[in-house]
């Protein structure tokens, strides 16, 4: 079949005697890239007269050309040049055309504003067309042109479509309204409020997504115009854009710590007072408890149960955080949300890029509350196909996780891990994991010291890095008790010399050393001896830390000196030592050996022994391993998370005294009896009964007198707007009312249909009847 | 808010690029700017104090979407936006994959979608419905030469150039006979088709211990496609049969109104074209008994063992294929064997092969035995090799490998045993005979099994 195809192809393109017109015609019907191929031959000079030409046909050959010019980024011909000649095709019938010209101008119309404006008569003309898509394109397009005298006549455009009767239309006021604010500013202010209040009233949840963005972006802060939304937008919330969703949650958020109650925890142990939800998730004081939420704040919360389902990561990772920043630790549990965030870790269908920003939010809850996800410790075992990020991120989760019961799995998988793995900065996180499982108890230290000495010393070629940290967590380990772990650091000491060490490596071991004169003294002065001929060719911190161990041995040296006579540093060998280093030390680049080599001189100089016990041989506290984050104050710096998710999981603070406010629902605008055609409503009608019924269900919600805001079937006819509406519309142009009229009755029939069978769908013979119905739709058709 | 959005291939050649402003840089001054960052390589590399570049590589031709943006108060939005607008490319242009010269070859509808979908540097619309038809998607006679084999007859009968063309005709008016905001109005097919495909990966990691083996961590990814080209507004029922599994945590298409049997019955009006009907993910170590968790991992099991033959340094890998009615062949087997490091004088060496052909690997770490294109279910294909030491140490401790990675396909079953009971069609119109498919892929995706 491509065969022959290509066949056609040839024999049109060797076809030379053909038109122009004729040769596109025929090669553009054949497919794409024999398209291509002509278009591409368009050039500089053709251009004009395609974009000119009287055929719609021409004209769109043109504008693809201008498209894939701006696509690939090629500058062979200057689009700036044919300004004029690609504006001027904004009045064109094709829609296509139009929208083209409106890509166009979106990114060149600050280029040349003069030319510009000499479009926005046409555009305005078809702010009045029947199609609604071209009203909101219009509009759209004249708001992408960013030029700000322009901005008062969009402002007037706005105010009368913003009661359009399509909420494609009342969707891009709300956008256009958006751009005007990002350019304008809070001046203007005054002028968009009240379209915003319209908008937000909209019984569209399509208009209320698109209001939503415009009020985050814009009056995030003037949550008080939410009051008589808050408990219809709890029930349409999954109806609400993808998009819109997260946005709303985000917002409702705020909302509920600025003016709704705090929850109370009750203990359920005792008798006891019940105290406010603490600020921070995981510090509720009881061990069994239960947690009383003011009944909005619960119709919220179960309205987000609804979108457990949803397939977008952001929508499932929004819901997580409000019940993070609104609920309990229990509550978090109980919703499943748990689940919906193992799901997206786990499949194989979502790329990695939102896999680890999902685990980075689970480190997050894991950091507040272990148990959460304790249980599921076995999803974060590393995969083949996972990317570096997510393997360190599920580390590290797992080092959150660790327990005495799955401490043998987890170490048995990251030793596999470390021996299969080859990404240096993967094993370095592993080496950290393990010193916190070796924390769990002193039978998983031992072993874990001892598996580590194993990896180092047997000679496998790995990362220097991954040694280094291995050492590390090896000394934070010995350092725990030192003396039952002499051998490990007589081989440490070895590795000095053996070893080809990173200094992030050595010198930890030389610190260690040092701290080991009081234990076992024997060790270090062979040690010292060998380390000082290589004096000058060590890094700056190893070279710190040779002046040290030899102050350090001096200090004890000259402690454990019994001797009648007064401890002579000139004759002693480990005093005659500490002179070389302090020798070397003294010419050293580094300001710091320096300055540290003139301190221990003085000291030992003015034979201030006391003071350098006191400095050098103090006991060190034993070090956390450095994974063990946050168990009392939450830092979120410490987990290395993107700068914004760090921010988007900063806690908000309940309000301690939250104005009273309220919540009872305010009057819906509904447009749909405006509108050309009415079958919407059988989808709608569909849901409200699934509506009304849905709270029954739980018994904290049927406390809301739920059908004041759902059905809005009766108020419709109420609405005083509407009225207005159409003296406006009869005033303003008078043909498009009577087209109206003639579709609406037209199509009335179909109503009656679908409200009847919006009423009979409720049992399982809703399918059957609907059929029917619809076949005598046809019949009578 | 969003500045530009590019796509280009994985080696950073511009495919297409769209900017939002006059100010936005092209790729072409954007990569001078990064260029001298190792940091390029990360999913997000911050450009100036509140501008940041998101990075997403998606599918097997590697295709990197871009979008530089303002840092917005959701760190997911910008990387679930790329996802979107790669699905919806996906689903606008009804393929399954993407490639680089579909793309440029269609820049001016990308840049059409890319209009339709961000206002306000906003992300506006990303329903594929909607978008289409905001940007009416023309089919070309190609589309219609490569149905004509199955439906010549029936193109030659509607003389209608409309009807010819198969596809959904856009009335100028957009709201007539939309039922639901997510399907398109006034579809019109002469063909009614439906076609759901059930895709299930495998991601386990198992031990051999002794004989038997033990699963360590795995689950099975799930996923229903649907590809629906049926006329009007009709109703979609369909009825899984779970085979025990609770599928409580799946993702589910807006369109989906569960009924009371849960996931088990959906109940839906379909949105036209290609798209995601569900998502699921089955937790295989939560499942109790040990016996089940096996059968859960689908046809192939691999077993090694090692330490076999006169000298104890043997190893025999054994792949063990069910036999299924279902399934008529194992598509693409291939089982990779890790082994650790072992030193440059030893050899791997291949003393027996039932099926397929030994490629070792310059990297001396792991080998991998390849199958032919298709292996016959109900056999046991088995692998014997050893390690042979240099002739320096004949007695160093004999090498085994460390593990195997499997990968495979199949079509006809699901390792978890999900099945299609019935779908159900209403509301269609009255004498159409609608055609149902139902397809069922296996694949093996992170699927271990260690010594």
């Amino acid at each position: 079949m491509a065969e022959s195809m290509q066949r056609i192809a040839s024999a049109f393109e060797s076809a030379r005697d053909l038109t122009l017109e004729a040769a596109a015609v025929a090669s553009s019907r054949l497919g794409e890239s024999s398209y291509f191929h002509y278009s591409k031959s368009i050039d500089s000079e053709s251009l004009p007269g395609l974009l000119n030409s009287r055929y719609t046909r021409e004209v769109r050959d043109g504008m693809k050309r201008v498209m894939s010019l701006m696509g690939s980024g090629d500058s062979s011909i200057e689009l700036e040049t044919h300004f004029a000649d690609i504006v001027k095709n904004i009045g064109s019938d094709d829609v296509k055309v139009r929208r083209m010209v409106s890509v166009y101008l979106l990114r060149y119309a600050e280029t040349n504003p003069n030319l510009a404006l000499l479009s926005i008569n046409s555009i305005q003309r078809s702010l009045s067309d029947s199609n609604p898509d071209v009203r909101a394109l219009a509009l759209k397009t004249l708001s992408d042109i960013n030029i700000a005298s322009l901005y008062p006549i969009i402002l007037h455009s706005l105010k009368k479509t913003v009661i359009d009767s399509s909420e494609v239309v009342r969707c891009q006021v709300a956008m256009t309204l958006l751009k005007l604010f990002k350019e304008q500013g809070i001046s203007i202010k005054d002028d968009v409020m009240p379209m915003l209040k319209s908008l937000l009233a909209d019984s569209e949840p399509s208009v209320v997504s698109a209001a939503l963005l415009l009020f985050q972006k814009a009056f995030a802060q003037e949550l008080q115009l939410l009051h008589g939304h808050y408990r219809r937008y709890c029930s349409i919330l999954n109806q609400l854009t993808e998009n819109a969703q997260a946005i709303m949650i985000d917002i409702f958020i705020a909302y509920a710590k600025e003016y709704l109650p705090r929850p109370m925890v009750r203990d359920t142990s005792s008798d006891a007072e019940a105290i406010q939800l603490p600020d921070s998730f995981n510090q509720i004081p009881f061990p069994v408890y239960d947690v009383e939420y003011d009944h909005d704040l619960n119709l919220f919360l179960s309205s987000l149960k609804k979108l457990l389902h949803s397939p977008n990561a952001m929508v499932i990772v929004a819901v997580s955080k409000a019940f993070y920043q609104l609920s309990s630790p229990k509550t978090f549990k109980d919703s499943g949300i748990v689940d919906s965030l193992l799901r997206l870790t786990v499949s194989s269908y979502i790329c990695s890029e939102i896999k680890e920003l999902v685990l980075q939010s689970i480190l997050v809850y894991c950091c507040s509350d272990p148990s959460l996800f304790r249980s599921h410790y076995k999803r974060f075992f590393l995969m083949p196909s996972d990317t570096e990020n997510i393997s360190i991120f599920k580390l590290k989760i797992l080092s959150i996780l660790v327990s005495d019961s799955n401490c043998k799995h987890i170490v048995n998988e990251l030793k596999f891990v470390a021996g299969t793995e080859q990404s240096a900065s993967i094993l370095v996180e592993v080496s950290n994991t393990l010193s916190v499982c070796a924390q769990i108890s002193s039978k998983w230290s031992s072993q874990i010291i001892s598996w580590l000495l194993d990896r180092i010393s047997s000679n496998t070629p790995i990362d220097k890095e991954v040694t280094a940290s291995q050492i590390n967590v090896l000394r934070s380990l010995i350092q725990k008790d030192p003396i039952k772990h002499i051998a490990t650091v007589v081989k440490l000491s070895k590795m000095l010399s053996n070893h080809d060490l990173l200094p992030s490596a050595k010198a930890p071991i030389i610190w260690l050393l040092g701290e080991y004169v009081q234990v076992e003294p024997r060790i270090c002065p062979d040690v010292l001896r060998r380390l000082l001929p290589q004096f000058s060719k060590e890094h700056a911190h190893v070279r710190l830390q040779i002046l040290n161990l030899a102050a350090k041995l001096l200090s004890h040296d000259v402690d454990s000196y019994s001797g009648d006579m007064e401890y002579d540093i000139g004759t002693s060998r480990i005093g005659q030592m500490f002179e070389a280093a302090l020798q070397l030390a003294k010419f050293d680049d580094e300001y710091d050996v320096r300055d540290r080599a003139r301190m221990l001189a003085s000291i030992f100089e003015q034979k201030r022994y006391e003071i350098a016990t006191l400095l050098l041989q103090a006991p060190k506290p034993y070090p956390m391993a450095s994974l063990n984050y946050c168990r009392d104050s939450f830092n979120l710096s410490a987990l290395n998370l993107y700068p914004d998710m760090e921010n988007y999981y900063e806690l908000l603070p309940w309000n301690a005294d939250p104005q009273a406010s309220d919540r009872t629902p305010c009057e819906v605008k509904d447009y749909s009896k405006l509108k050309n055609s009415f079958s919407s409503s059988s989808y709608f009608g569909r849901n409200e009964v699934e509506f009304t019924n849905k709270p029954k269900r739980s018994a904290s919600v049927s406390s809301v007198p739920s059908n004041t805001f759902t059905s809005s079937h009766g108020k419709k006819y109420q609405l005083q707007s509407l009225d207005e509406f159409f003296s406006d519309v009869s005033a303003r142009q008078s043909v498009p009312k009577a087209k109206r009229v003639i579709i609406e009755e037209s199509t009335s029939e179909e109503t009656d249909h679908t409200d009847d069978e919006s009423g009979s769908s409720s049992g399982d013979e809703s399918t059957e009847s609907s059929y029917v119905s619809s076949s005598e739709e046809e019949t009578t058709e | 808010m969003y500045t530009s959005i590019y796509i280009t291939d994985s080696k950073k050649n511009l495919v297409f690029e769209y900017l939002l402003t006059s100010q936005a840089p092209t790729f072409q001054q954007l990569c001078s700017k990064i260029a001298g960052r190792d940091a390029a390589m990360d999913a997000m590399v911050a450009i100036s104090k509140d501008m940041s570049l998101y990075r997403q590589a998606v599918g097997p031709e590697k295709l990197w979407y871009w979008a530089l943006c303002q840092a917005c108060g959701d760190p997911l939005e910008p990387q679930m936006f790329l996802a979107q607008y790669h699905q919806v490319l996906i689903e606008y242009f009804d393929k399954e994959a993407l490639t680089v010269k579909k793309l440029v070859n269609n820049a001016d509808r990308l840049a059409l979608l890319l209009h339709a979908m961000l206002d306000a540097g906003e992300v506006a619309v990303t329903d594929s419905n909607r978008l289409r038809q905001l940007v009416p998607l023309r089919n070309d006679l190609s589309t219609i030469l490569n149905s004509a084999t199955k439906t010549l007859a029936n193109t030659v009968k509607y003389a209608d150039s409309k009807q010819l063309f198969g596809a959904p005709v856009a009335t100028g008016k957009v709201e007539a006979g939309q039922t639901v905001p997510w399907r398109t109005a006034d579809c019109r097919y002469v063909n009614n088709e439906i076609y759901v495909d059930l895709v299930e990966t495998v991601n386990a990691t198992l031990r051999q211990k002794g004989s038997s083996l033990t699963l360590i961590n795995g689950s099975l990814s799930g996923k229903i496609d649907v590809k629906c080209y049926l006329s009007g507004n009709p109703t979609v029922q369909l009825k899984l049969r779970t085979s025990g599994h609770p599928l409580d945590n799946s993702a589910l298409h807006r369109c989906v109104e569960l009924g009371e049997a849960g996931v088990a019955t959906m109940n839906f009006v379909p949105p036209d074209g290609r798209f995601t009907l569900a998502e699921y993910a089955i937790d295989l170590s939560a499942i109790s008994q040990a016996a089940r968790r096996l059968t859960n991992l689908g046809l192939v099991t691999v077993s090694l063992a090692s330490g076999l033959g006169q000298h104890r340094d043997e190893f025999e890998i054994k792949v063990i294929i069910g036999n299924s009615t279902q399934v008529a062949a194992i598509e693409d087997l291939r089982i990779t064997v890790y082994f650790p490091d072992i030193s440059d004088a030893a050899k791997i060496k291949i003393l027996r092969t039932t099926h397929g052909g030994w490629e070792s690997d310059l990297s001396r770490v792991r080998g991998v035995w390849a199958f032919d294109k298709q292996t016959a279910v109900g056999s046991v294909p088995v692998l014997r090799g050893c390690v042979e030491n240099p002739e320096s140490t004949p007695h160093a401790p004999p090498v085994f490998p460390s593990h195997l990675a499997v990968s495979y396909s199949h079509v006809g079953q699901l390792p978890s045993g999900i099945r299609v009971d019935t779908i159900a069609l209403s509301d269609l119109p009255p004498g159409s005979k609608p055609f149902k498919g139902v397809k069922y892929t296996s694949r093996a995706g992170d699927y271990i099994v260690r010594a």
